[in-house]
């Protein structure tokens, strides 16, 4: 059951982290690769505030959410500038500069080292320090980014978010502030990728810079395009699949000597056949 | 696609259906089977595999069940689980200080033992009462270190670090106390996925001995970089690093590490899983060992005893050469100084 539990746990982190990333990706047609470090930038402002200065959980959170603004920011108004594959490389620039001051930022990270002992968050003095208790949280919360990746899609500001996506050049010419769209979703989406590395970084309790490499991007980025672009359900289903395939196949009687190796084939060869058959994922409106 | 789901279903349901002795004591371990770091895995197993198959005429049958952690907290965290929930396994072993305590909590959960291996330097911060990590002294290898150096009569070292683990600062702290002894000492750090470092040797140039600490594929780079650029191999000093394979290639290469082992256990997992890179290989068979020993002596039913059995007896001569348990839990080993020779290790001093 705390295998199951865990599983639940880390699937509602990374539907956060898939539905933060369809809204720059999905919603809006932006090829963000520096998703990872406004992961890392959540997962470390939790860890650094709860165990430096033995701040709340959620008070990390907001802490957490301002520096990944003030980033998101900065980096948004550079990134505006780009479109396509252009924008792919700035964002993947973004994410090689963070992965490389978590590691070698040492008098604040700890360096390669990481930072254990984070605690668990509590409410009001009562500690949600059991896994059930913290999946409870994270569904929360999942559900909370769910409802709002939903309400955006609805929105005026989110159909004009996918009329960029058609066409820039045209969504200017009918009067959208392209610019300012693009910017507040950059925004938007980076604190609900923080949001993520703080659950991530309180139920792990360790986190080091290894774990917000560019590839964890890439990993993002295939999970939105399995479930598919700009939906919401499939930024969820792509991450159960993702997430759980792997896991279903520890259970599979391989043989003992390559079965590692073999799961690593299967869950590639999985992963082509969802693209053979289902090119625009398995929810997707949109093809990349 | 439906034939593949049944197949995958149908071997689901018979791997379901595997049944163990009740008399069988399960070891999990949650290693790096793929990825770049499986090399590491690889010399775990061996002395994990070695450790089962020595300990004969047992009350309990043990059996190691392995599981990819790929060297990622939250996968290794999942695989944890898995070992615990669906294997029941009474001891999780993995490798590095952060794959241990990130597995920490699910065995503190579960009240098993959490094992590791590390090639990092001792922690000495508390680990909870579950865990028992075993690794190199870093005060240890650097005295052996700086005896080398001075047996060898060296009076400046460019040391090559690599920026993972304690590495890059452990070099640093090394450079400090070899400078104050009068050695004139030079830390270069590299981070991981570089493969260039010809900008590196060249800034150190003219340096009577290179020591690199890191981890491969990048430490057998800099170390071939290091011949190809007309550095002698009794220059050349591996610390705290399995680079043993890429030492062993060249004749008088130098290596401060934890103790390989008896040169029987050498040759014998030479011979049985063809690896010459062995310093996890004996810590992992020194901690195997121990938690067997535990298991028979106080059964597996009182963890508690078993933690404590453990902490009695870890301080001893092991494979490892000599094992000293800290008060947090973690095992320290006994760094040897020795060269290579027809790509055998020979120990020149303890």
């Amino acid at each position: 059951m705390e295998y199951l539990i865990n599983l639940g746990i880390l699937f509602c982190i990374y539907g956060v982290l898939a539905l933060s990333l369809n809204m720059v990706v999905g919603m809006t047609g932006l090829l963000s690769l520096g998703h990872a470090a406004f992961f890392g930038i959540g997962a470390y402002a939790t860890a650094i505030v709860m165990t430096g200065f033995g701040i709340n959980f959620f008070t990390s959170l907001l802490i957490g959410a301002v520096i990944n603004i003030a980033v998101a920011y900065i980096v948004g108004r550079i990134l505006s500038r780009f479109s396509g594959g252009y924008y792919a490389i700035v964002s993947a620039g973004l994410a090689i500069i963070v992965y490389s001051l978590l590691l070698n930022w040492k008098d604040l990270t700890n360096g390669p080292l990481g930072i254990f002992g984070i605690p668990k968050p509590s409410i009001s003095g009562l500690a949600i320090d059991s896994n059930a208790a913290f999946l409870g949280l994270a569904f929360i919360i999942l559900v909370a980014i769910f409802v709002l990746y939903r309400w955006i899609d609805k929105s005026s500001y989110g159909r004009g978010l996918k009329a960029i996506r058609q066409d820039e050049e045209l969504a200017t010419v009918m009067g959208y502030p392209v610019e300012q769209f693009k910017n507040i979703i950059f925004l938007l989406s980076a604190v609900v990728a923080g949001i993520a590395g703080a659950l991530f970084a309180s139920y792990i309790a360790f986190i080091d810079p290894s774990t917000f490499q560019i590839h964890e991007s890439i990993f993002l980025f295939t999970i939105i395009i399995i479930g598919g672009l700009a939906s919401s359900v499939g930024s969820i289903v792509g991450a159960l699949i993702l997430l759980s395939l792997p896991e279903v196949l520890r259970f599979v009687g391989l043989p003992y000597e390559t079965a590692a190796q073999l799961q690593q084939i299967i869950y590639g060869l999985a992963l082509i056949l969802i693209m053979v058959y289902r090119p625009r994922g398995l929810f997707g409106k949109y093809r990349m | 696609m439906k034939k593949l789901v049944s197949v995958l279903c149908a071997m689901l349901a018979l791997s379901a259906c595997e049944k163990d002795d009740a008399n069988t004591i399960k070891i999990g371990a949650v290693l790096p089977l793929t990825g770049s770091n499986a090399p590491f895995a690889e010399a775990i197993e061996a002395g994990m595999t070695a450790a089962v198959t020595d300990k004969t005429n047992t009350k309990y049958k043990y059996k190691i069940v392995f599981e990819d952690g790929q060297a990622q907290a939250a996968k290794s965290v999942s695989a944890a689980q898995k070992l615990v929930s669906a294997d029941k396994v009474k001891a999780i072993f993995s490798h590095t200080n952060a794959i241990g305590r990130a597995i920490a909590p699910v065995t503190e959960s579960a009240n098993i033992l959490n094992l590791n291996v590390t090639l990092e330097r001792e922690t000495t911060e508390p680990m909870g009462k579950t865990s028992f990590f075993q690794g190199p002294s870093v005060e240890n290898y650097h005295a052996t270190f700086m005896h080398a150096m001075k047996v060898n009569k060296v009076k400046s070292v460019g040391i090559i670090a690599q920026n993972v683990g304690v590495s890059c600062p452990g070099a640093k702290v090394l450079a400090e106390k070899l400078n104050a002894a009068g050695i004139k000492a030079t830390v270069e750090c590299f981070n991981p996925g570089e493969r260039d470092f010809k900008a590196i040797i060249n800034k150190l140039n003219k340096v009577d001995a290179y020591m690199v600490s890191g981890f491969p594929p990048e430490s057998d780079i800099v170390l071939r970089a290091l011949y190809t650029s007309g550095v002698k191999p009794e220059q050349i000093y591996g610390q705290a690093i399995d680079t043993g394979k890429e030492l062993a290639l060249y004749e008088n290469t130098n290596c401060v590490t934890p103790t390989l082992g008896t040169p029987e256990f050498i040759a014998r997992i030479n011979k049985d899983y063809t690896l010459s890179n062995m310093n996890l290989t004996s810590a992992a068979y020194d901690l195997v060992t121990l938690t067997i020993d535990a298991f028979e002596n106080v059964g597996a039913d009182n963890m508690d005893a078993v933690y404590e059995y453990i902490k009695t007896h870890a301080t001893r001569d092991c494979m490892s050469g000599k094992c000293k348990l800290l008060p947090n839990g973690f095992i320290v080993n006994e760094a040897e100084w020795r060269t290579y020779h027809d790509g055998k290790p020979v120990v020149i001093e303890k």
